[in-house]
């Protein structure tokens, strides 16, 4: 088994009962998108909907960052997870 | 000169002269830019180049520190810089009533020794971006959404605002609303990082996001 620590922001933590940071433990191997699977699981729809759409692609506003690095530069959803890795979901704004 | 004596010992009599002899270009003069114009110019920055191509409308006023109830339809960079020849003569100031983009944006940049992205859309500034890098100029990012306000400086090398924004399409500017207080906060920030960067000073926000949830008072910054 393996554990990452978790890290939102804004909107997001509101859907994770408002906890900003939060390990997670998962399988030897386990990729970015079953990390998220499982906060999905744990805190339902509403958080499912937030980053998923219906192709199960990140939804637009929303990047996730593994270890400082923006998934789409890594493997994407299917970027492998190590021990100790730290991922960030992110919501960029863009409004000035 | 008096007028500058508060920059001290804030800023050395070096740093100061290469303050003085920059130019700077503020692109967007709504939100962000209009603060950050205001800041440029009373520091004693050398030149502005104000680019925006809008002009003031009603929803500016709740934010937009260079709308009045008395010019609203004036062009947003022309108001611009009637501000800044009121607040300081010595600011040599062009200005564009124009939407920069990939044809127009490397002449109205012209000489600018930095840029600063005070835009309120994402393809504009993945087009900022671009321009910068291709014109090897520093550009300091900076964008807010309700609650909420981000800032990086991004160097020619660089594409930070493209990982940042990967796979948006189109940003709903309103979505999270746009109140007084948060341009004001992200545009301090810029002008702090755009004057480290002249100066030359070494912690800066370079492959870095600084992030801010004012909700929660909560300043975070993260590798990127």
């Amino acid at each position: 088994m393996i554990t990452v620590e978790i890290t939102t922001i804004m909107g997001i933590k509101a859907l994770m009962g408002g906890n900003k940071d939060q390990s997670l433990t998962l399988s030897d191997g386990a990729t970015v998108a079953e990390a998220l699977d499982q906060l999905c699981k744990t805190y339902g729809l509403p958080l499912h909907e937030r980053i998923f759409n219906d192709a199960q692609q990140l939804n637009p506003g929303i990047v996730v960052f593994v270890n400082g690095c923006v998934i789409f530069a890594l493997d994407g959803l299917e970027t492998p997870l190590q021990d100790g890795d730290a991922v960030l979901i992110f919501p960029p704004v863009g409004g000035g | 000169m008096s007028r500058y004596e508060r920059n001290f010992p804030a800023f050395s009599e070096e740093e100061f002269e290469r303050i003085q002899h920059a130019t700077v270009c503020v692109v967007g003069c709504g939100g962000l830019g209009g603060y950050i114009i205001e800041m440029l110019a009373r520091v004693g920055i050398g030149a502005l180049i104000l680019i925006d191509g809008d002009v003031f409308e009603d929803s500016n006023q709740n934010r937009q520190i260079f709308s009045t109830e008395k010019n609203l339809g004036t062009p947003k960079a022309k108001a611009a810089a009637a501000r800044v020849k009121l607040i300081n003569k010595e600011v040599t100031t062009t200005y564009y009533h124009d939407f920069l983009d990939d044809e127009n944006g490397s002449a109205l940049i012209g000489e600018a020794d930095l840029v600063v992205d005070a835009l309120d859309n994402v393809p504009a500034r993945l087009t900022l971006q671009s321009l910068c890098k291709e014109k090897d100029i520093p550009l300091i990012h900076g964008a807010i959404g309700g609650w909420f306000a981000q800032v990086t400086t991004v160097f020619p090398e660089d594409d930070t605002l493209s990982r940042l924004y990967a796979g948006e399409k189109e940003y709903d500017s309103k979505a999270l609303g746009n109140p007084s207080f948060t341009p004001a906060l992200a545009a301090s920030l810029q002008v702090s990082e755009a004057l480290k960067v002249l100066t030359g000073k070494e912690d800066i926000l370079r492959n870095k996001l600084l992030y801010i949830d004012l909700l929660a008072n909560d300043f975070f910054t993260f590798n990127i």
